[in-house]
């Protein structure tokens, strides 16, 4: 929570900073973030080679287990093409794109804005956070109405860390390894994910 | 935008070789939280330029969250499932 908070801080930062007269961007010729997108995927890219937290939880990898993040996967894309023909409000592509950051706010929001447009990074900081947000005060309703996974799936990427605690509270510690190894899956997926649907999605 | 993958896929391959030196790891960590404080600053600064944005914050903050209500909703519903089929059997 206290990660979500300065992040927020950050964005908000930035916001008023720019807004009261103090624009950094303008100092660039080029818009510099996209240097710094590199710098950022390479580091996450180190982050999880080293991890050997990561390695290990994925030799757990068995076909029940494994179905955990793929069910977050289709429900996740599911609900954003719902929300699509819901109210028509965004492209297709760009709900499901938003949608697959399953809570990684950081990096979807930052990878949406440079393919996209700042708008829909705003509105997949947005959501991203709201998934953590809302995991985290509703796990204990989700475990009672929908079962142990339920809280995981809502979870989705942060499900490895930030809402892992309250998972492990209410699930019980023994879904603690399936909600750490659904996390990793979906957090290493994210970047693949967004960028195979703006390949591939027109609509 | 696939340069980020090819990117993130070098990371790894140098992340796999200098998996047990600590310091490196440390410096990479506070690194990488420094590139996405950067990153967001200059995503609020560029959202800032956008006047669209701005005069429909709330509406776009709603439509985040439906969206994500959404999602989170069928992800729900699809991990229901797979309990009652899988899971469930196990724990009785």
């Amino acid at each position: 929570m206290r990660g979500s908070l300065i992040i927020v801080s950050f964005f908000v930062a930035g916001l008023f900073s720019a807004l009261y007269g103090f624009s950094l961007i303008s100092l660039f010729k080029s818009d510099p973030s996209v240097y710094a997108l590199y710098l950022l995927m390479f580091l996450v890219g180190v982050g999880i080679g080293s991890d050997s937290h990561v390695w290990t939880v994925l030799k757990r990898i068995n076909f029940e287990i494994l179905l955990v993040p793929c069910c977050v996967i289709v429900g996740t894309l599911l609900g954003a093409a719902f929300y699509f023909f819901l109210t028509n409000e965004l492209p297709l592509a760009d709900a499901l794109a938003i949608g697959s950051g399953f809570g990684y706010y950081s990096l979807s929001s930052i990878v949406i804005s440079k393919i996209r447009n700042e708008t829909l990074g705003t509105m997949a900081l947005i959501s991203n956070i709201s998934r953590e947000i809302f995991t985290l005060i509703a796990t204990p309703i989700l475990v009672k109405f929908f079962g142990k996974l339920s809280p995981i799936a809502s979870g989705g990427a942060t499900s490895m860390d930030t809402t892992l605690p309250v998972i492990a509270k209410f699930s019980g510690r023994e879904y603690a390894v399936i909600s750490v190894f659904s996390g990793v899956v979906l957090t290493i997926l994210v970047p693949f994910i967004i960028t195979l649907i703006y390949r591939f999605v027109s609509l | 935008m696939f340069e980020i993958l090819i990117i993130m896929f070098a990371g790894m391959a140098l992340g796999l070789i200098v998996k047990n030196q600590k310091t490196i790891l440390a410096f990479t960590e506070r690194l990488t939280m420094v590139a996405i404080y950067l990153l967001l600053f200059l995503l609020g600064q560029s959202v800032a330029g956008n006047d669209k944005v701005i005069s429909n914050f709330a509406y776009i903050g709603w439509q985040s969250f439906l969206l994500t209500l959404c999602c989170i909703a069928g992800s729900v519903i699809c991990s229901y499932l797979l309990h009652i089929f899988l899971f469930k059997e196990k724990e009785d």
